[in-house]
């Protein structure tokens, strides 16, 4: 066999390539989310998502909350706020279905500090949908935050 | 070279970068928790820094001997503790790259069972090293809660 039959094809490669680089991208963009969220700015949040892109999140109680385009992505991080002095959002286990779009679900969580210490305040899961953007990013077109369990900040121990 | 190849490589660079910072954080996590400590100081380079600051101290490690050394203590007197790390926010700039990652620890001890033992963030500075490894210039752990 010549050596010229076993050489990879520049067009299977290059498409290989992309491949590994859109997933790279997807988890990028998934872990700027958290931090975007916990520590600003809302610009980069919003920059996460499409345009156009669409956030949904539930809680147990079954209410929902909805952002919808950059301008309303960009208050809800703004306006992000939690009942407790501290409250971190962690991201794990993220499956990952690349199509023409990414389809990816992951498990995630929060953990709060109260005077008793840390404790994990929060679990759920995001559902997300992320497509490629002309820039080589590839963001959220869709989101849907299912918060499954929760509860609220241990109260302060009575003083005397 | 054609422009189609040459974006794949800069592409290729790229996710090689970032898979290379991931091998290196996730390396000093289980170097800490598990060991050997020479494990965990060689995610740093040889004049890296670890600064550690909570609401009630600061303390600053650097140099392979002192990073070692931190390693060999961190679980003196909790066996059990165990740090991990997540979402990782990675930004790649040419041969550095700084890295965001939320970070913590759990905790077992007689006295207050399976616990949360802290919360924080790692804020990180890499740099591509010789041998290819990025290894951390630069770590600042902000511990935000902790049980005490």
């Amino acid at each position: 066999m010549k050596d010229s039959e076993n050489a990879p094809d520049a067009a299977a490669l290059i498409a290989r390539i992309d491949q590994v680089h859109a997933r790279e991208q997807v988890h990028y963009t998934i872990n700027r989310g958290v931090r975007a969220l916990d520590y600003g700015t809302p610009d980069d949040y919003a920059d996460c998502f499409m345009p156009d892109g669409k956030y949904a999140g539930t809680v147990p109680d079954g209410s929902l909350q909805q952002s919808r385009g950059t301008d309303a992505l960009r208050r809800f991080a703004a306006e992000f706020k939690w009942p407790a002095d501290l409250m971190r959002h962690w991201l794990t286990g993220s499956d990952i279905e690349m199509k023409a779009s990414a389809s990816v679900t992951s498990l995630k969580g929060a953990l709060g500090a109260s005077v008793t210490g840390p404790h994990l305040r929060m679990v759920g899961r995001n559902t997300d949908v992320l497509e490629p953007c002309p820039d080589g990013r590839w963001r959220f077109a869709s989101r849907l935050s299912q918060i499954i369990a929760r509860r609220e900040a241990p109260a302060a121990p009575k003083t005397p | 070279m054609s422009e189609d190849l040459l974006d794949s490589i800069a592409k290729l660079a790229w996710v090689e970068a970032m898979q290379q910072v991931q091998y290196t954080l996730h390396r000093a996590t289980r170097a800490l928790g598990y060991g050997p400590p020479e494990d965990w100081a060689d995610c740093f380079t040889p004049e890296g820094t670890y600064k550690e600051t909570a609401p009630e101290f600061v303390d600053r490690y650097s140099g392979f001997d002192e990073l070692k050394r931190y390693a060999a203590d961190c679980n003196e007197g909790s066996p059990a503790l165990r740090h991990w790390i997540m979402a990782p926010d990675i930004e790649i700039h040419g041969d550095t790259a700084r890295v965001t990652s939320v970070m913590g620890a759990f905790d077992s001890t007689p006295e207050a069972n399976l616990h949360v033992a802290l919360v924080g963030r790692f804020i990180d500075e890499f740099v591509r090293c010789a041998d290819g490894r990025w290894r951390i210039a630069a770590r600042e752990a902000q511990i935000q809660a902790r049980r005490t």
